[in-house]
């Protein structure tokens, strides 16, 4: 409604504004981002509760599925293991992540810069990699095993078992719980640490009854984090627990619904239904004791130095267990991967420079689909990477930035993909384009890789821009307002411009999610819509072991290059 | 430049009522104050105003134009309005320059190069800033950025001007310098203004008129010297100037003057605001000024107090202590050596003036 001023006004009047912009475009984006969320998930819940594949006629509303599920005794026994699993990695996670976050940022323990940046190296990497960096170096055949073997006898070890499998996963999760732990430590007040240490307590003493209970927030959410992870891993559980003839609720999915010749569709939907309910409830209960913790990290001012606790005579015993862990865990297993990539095989019996070779990277480029693959990544990554950002971007002004009446709904739309495994998410995508008309045209392109990767991830490109976008003053908005801009005029040119920084930065995290991604296209995967990680899948079946690691070498260049990149431009590290 | 009316405004958050009824005439180039304790309403008074925020009920109503009605389900958005707000963060947009910071508005009006840069030139001349124009806002001083946030403001010449507590993030000296300047400015360019602020001195010293807030009401409007000598109420009393409400029984009454029994049984004759019956319990405020310590060989008054002087304090030119009687303590200004008065038995004489005085709940 335009109203015109009175004379009295004098002076420029007023722009000439409208509001239907800035309404379109708040529809739009929330009719964008509920398609790509609850797409994946609508066949999900009608399957598992109708007795015929979604695609056959006349289908009709039955609980046979959850019946056939509940008395399944794979299903018990796969539900027991993933308990087990889940709270043993999580476990292992947090005591090696914890540690490190004490030793490495609040002790004077020697190379604590590099070791610090080593902590971080398996966030970067997929989880694909790290487990065939397991198997290469640990497994029952490894050559670390081998050596060991032929130098001491028997190993004490044996990866293909729960405790091996939870070790590996554990040590894969430790950063996340170091990456939480050590940014709450850096904002923390030191003085709070010195009038421990003034009051006449130990060094050891101070980290455990000071740091640690003021880490407790960050401990708490990077433990139900990490549950979380633990449950929706596929490829540790798939890779060292098939040998072990160990059962996960993921790799019973991953069984039932790719490996199968006729898949029981709805006993696949029930039991996502399911796993997907566990996770929510997990969520909500995480919301419910703690709230988002990290809404309240601001970047403090304060330019105060920590002062480091000294060790003393602990100082290089802790060292050493330092290196023992990080070389076993990061060193051996990338280094394994890197090895593996260059020689034709790894034997104790022969020396290593004698079997260096470039087959395995040649193999790569011999056939079509493993080029694909690689170009399908790279175009995956960068064109799902600068939609999604582009989309993350208007989502967060939208969602938190304007009144739009359905914007709260719309924050918990965008955040939902969090409760869904990788590997749902692709049963989800799958089942969408065939059953939602006019879809299957994206069928073997790298468009339903895009719409996959892109739902998977949407939470965490979110979750880096909204810290940013809480901390710019409301400020800027109204006064824009006030001064004759619309709402979309003032998103354009006032809110935008301050979130270059965080948008970049959730570009890059978004590539190299993406660039990582293997469990939400393992079922989308066709000719066409290859990627590294299915192809790297698909050659690890056929035992093509060289391959796989000249791959995996190759995601891993590609992960940092970007992050080199990124930090060149930025002078900022991703994380931390 | 325009007449400002507001009448009936609520504003519920959910069970919170943030305002409570407030109504408001300010005439065409008045100056008017929102003072009152933090949550009282004001800044959610001026974001109605401004459209920033969309009230439960009530009129607001800005030279003829209807800019919310309730009753009539109007409701123009605040790039409609045109208005001018100043902020208390300044809200300078940071990537912008000043220059810029100043053409945003104009270009939104489409206004042309030569006439936008005539007028941002203008604008920064009138704040003194216009050698600032090509630097960006954190290469400024927080006295810098309260000017240009101001230039940006008048640059397009809203109807009416809006103030959000614009001085209190300036430190105290500079603060008095731009309370005038302030008020000088608005003087010149005649602009109906509505300030925002928790600073009385700040309000009494710059306004045409003040507004107090109580608990989302206007308790009293009108110009700074009726509302520090004739407060409306205990809480007016209590909340401007830094005097002390001292309890009382009327004994008798004459005219204007009425004797009162302190608590301690001292009895004063002095003339009141309020007229009292015979026996009724008041509430006087009295201001520091207003008493002063006498000399042990001083006449005595039907004016004079006896009481102690404690808390003796150096503040420069002059001296500060607490004159106490029975349980009640005023504190005073004094040109007196206090340290050498500091006894249990000192004089001090009430000015013959009528005090504020309301009956007591």
């Amino acid at each position: 409604m335009k109203i015109a001023l009175n004379d009295v006004e004098g002076g420029l009047g007023r722009p000439n504004t409208s509001a239907w912009p800035g309404i379109a475009f708040q529809t739009i984006v929330t009719l964008l981002v509920a398609f790509l969320v609850i797409a994946p998930l609508l066949p999900l819940m009608l399957q598992a509760f109708i007795d015929r594949p979604l695609y056959a006629e006349a289908p009709e509303f039955s609980l046979a599925a959850f019946a056939r599920l509940f008395t399944n005794a794979e299903f018990y026994h796969a539900l027991w293991n993933t308990a087990l699993f889940a709270v043993s990695t999580t476990a292992i996670a947090q005591f090696f992540g914890i540690s490190g976050t004490l030793l490495l940022a609040r002790t004077d323990i020697p190379g604590r810069r590099i070791a610090s940046a080593v902590f971080f190296w398996p966030l970067f990497v997929s989880h694909l990699v790290l487990a065939f960096g397991w198997i290469v170096g640990f497994g029952p055949s490894g050559f670390i095993t081998g050596i060991y073997t032929r130098v001491f006898g028997e190993a004490p070890w044996n990866l293909y078992s729960m405790a091996g499998l939870s070790f590996a996963a554990g040590t894969a999760l430790a950063p996340l719980t170091y990456l939480y732990c050590a940014s709450s430590v850096k904002t923390m007040d030191p003085s709070l640490e010195s009038a421990a240490r003034i009051s006449g307590c130990g060094p050891i003493r101070t980290l455990w009854s000071v740091t640690i209970p003021l880490l407790k927030p960050a401990i708490w959410s990077s433990a139900s984090l990490n549950f979380m992870l633990a449950i929706e891993l596929l490829s540790l559980p798939l890779l060292l627990g098939g040998p072990a003839g160990l059962k996960f609720l993921i790799t019973f999915l991953y069984e039932e619904g790719i490996e199968a010749n006729s898949p029981d569709y709805s006993l696949v939907a029930a039991c996502s239904i399911l796993l997907i309910g566990i996770i929510s409830l997990l969520l909500i209960w995480q919301a419910r004791s703690m709230g988002d913790t990290r809404r309240y990290v601001t970047v403090s001012g304060k330019a105060s130095r920590q002062r480091m606790l000294s060790l003393g005579g602990w100082k290089w015993p802790l060292f050493m267990i330092m290196v023992i862990y990080l070389g076993v865990t990061v060193v051996c297993v990338l280094g394994a991967v890197l090895l593996r990539a260059s020689t034709s095989m790894i034997s104790p019996y022969v020396p290593v420079t004698q079997l260096l070779t470039f087959s395995n990277f040649q193999a790569l480029i011999a056939f079509p689909e493993y080029i694909r693959s690689i170009v399908n990544t790279a175009l995956v990554a960068l064109i799902g990477g600068a939609i999604g950002t582009v989309l993350i971007g208007a989502t967060a002004v939208v969602s938190l930035r304007s009144n739009w009446p359905l914007r709260t709904l719309l924050q918990t739309v965008a955040l939902y993909p969090r409760a869904v495994p990788g590997l749902l998410v692709g049963i989800g995508v799958f089942w969408a384009v065939a059953w939602i008309p006019g879809l299957n045209i994206i069928q073997n392109t790298i468009w339903i890789l895009i719409f996959a990767v892109l739902m998977r991830h949407f939470p965490t490109g979110f979750g880096a821009v909204t810290p940013s976008l809480h901390q710019i003053s409301r400020d800027l908005d109204r006064s824009a307002r006030v001064s004759g801009a619309t709402w979309l005029t003032t998103m354009r040119r006032i809110v935008a411009p301050q979130l270059y920084t965080p948008l970049a930065a959730c570009f890059v995290l978004l590539v190299v999610h993406f660039v990582k991604e293997y469990a939400s296209v393992v079922f989308l995967f066709g000719p066409g819509s290859e990627m590294i990680g299915t192809t790297m899948l698909s050659f690890w079946v056929q035992g093509e072991q060289g391959s796989v690691a000249a791959l995996a070498v190759l995601q891993i260049a590609m992960v940092a290059v970007l992050l080199g990149i990124f930090r060149l431009i930025f002078k900022v590290k991703l994380y931390g | 430049m325009a007449e400002v009316v507001i009448s009936d405004l609520v504003q519920h958050y959910g069970n919170v009522v943030a305002i409570d009824g407030v109504s408001l005439r300010v005439k065409d180039g008045e100056l008017v104050s929102l003072l009152g304790p933090s949550g009282c309403g004001k800044s959610t008074t001026l974001a109605a105003l401004a459209g920033l925020e969309r009230p439960t009920s009530g009129i607001i109503t800005v030279g003829d134009v209807p800019f919310f009605d309730s009753a009539r389900s109007i409701y123009v958005p605040p790039e409609d309005r045109n208005c001018g707000l100043v902020f208390q963060s300044y809200a300078l947009w940071p990537h912008m320059t000043v220059f810029d910071n100043c053409a945003f508005a104009l270009r939104l009006r489409k206004i042309n190069r030569s006439e936008q840069k005539r007028r941002i030139m203008e604008a920064l001349e009138l704040v003194e800033m216009q050698a600032y124009f090509d630097r960006y806002p954190y290469q400024l001083s927080g006295g810098q950025q309260q000017r240009v946030a101001l230039a940006r403001t008048l640059a397009y010449e809203p109807a009416i001007l809006l103030l959000d507590e614009p001085l209190s993030n300036l430190d105290a000296k500079l603060r008095e310098r731009a309370r005038t300047w302030l008020r000088q400015l608005q003087k010149k360019v005649g602009l109906t203004t509505i300030f925002v602020t928790h600073d009385q001195s700040e309000a009494l010293s710059m306004s045409d008129r003040v507004a107090i807030l109580n608990g989302g009401k206007i308790v009293q409007f009108d110009t700074p010297q009726a509302i520090y000598d004739l407060p409306a109420d205990v809480f007016v009393a209590d909340f401007i100037g830094s005097g002390a409400l001292v309890f009382g029984q009327i004994e008798a009454t004459a005219n204007d003057l009425h004797t009162v029994r302190l608590p301690d049984e001292q009895c004063i004759a002095i003339r009141l605001s309020y007229s009292g019956r015979v026996g009724e319990r008041i509430l006087i405020a009295v201001r520091p000024e207003a008493i002063t310590l006498l000399g042990a060989e001083a006449q005595s008054s039907t004016r004079t107090l006896m009481g102690r002087v404690e808390n003796p304090s150096y503040l420069g030119a002059r001296y500060g202590c607490d004159f106490r009687f029975g349980e009640t303590t005023l504190r005073i200004e004094t040109d007196l050596v206090v340290r050498g008065v500091c006894s249990d038995s000192v004089k001090a004489e009430l000015a013959d003036i009528r005090y504020a005085a309301f009956p007591s709940t």
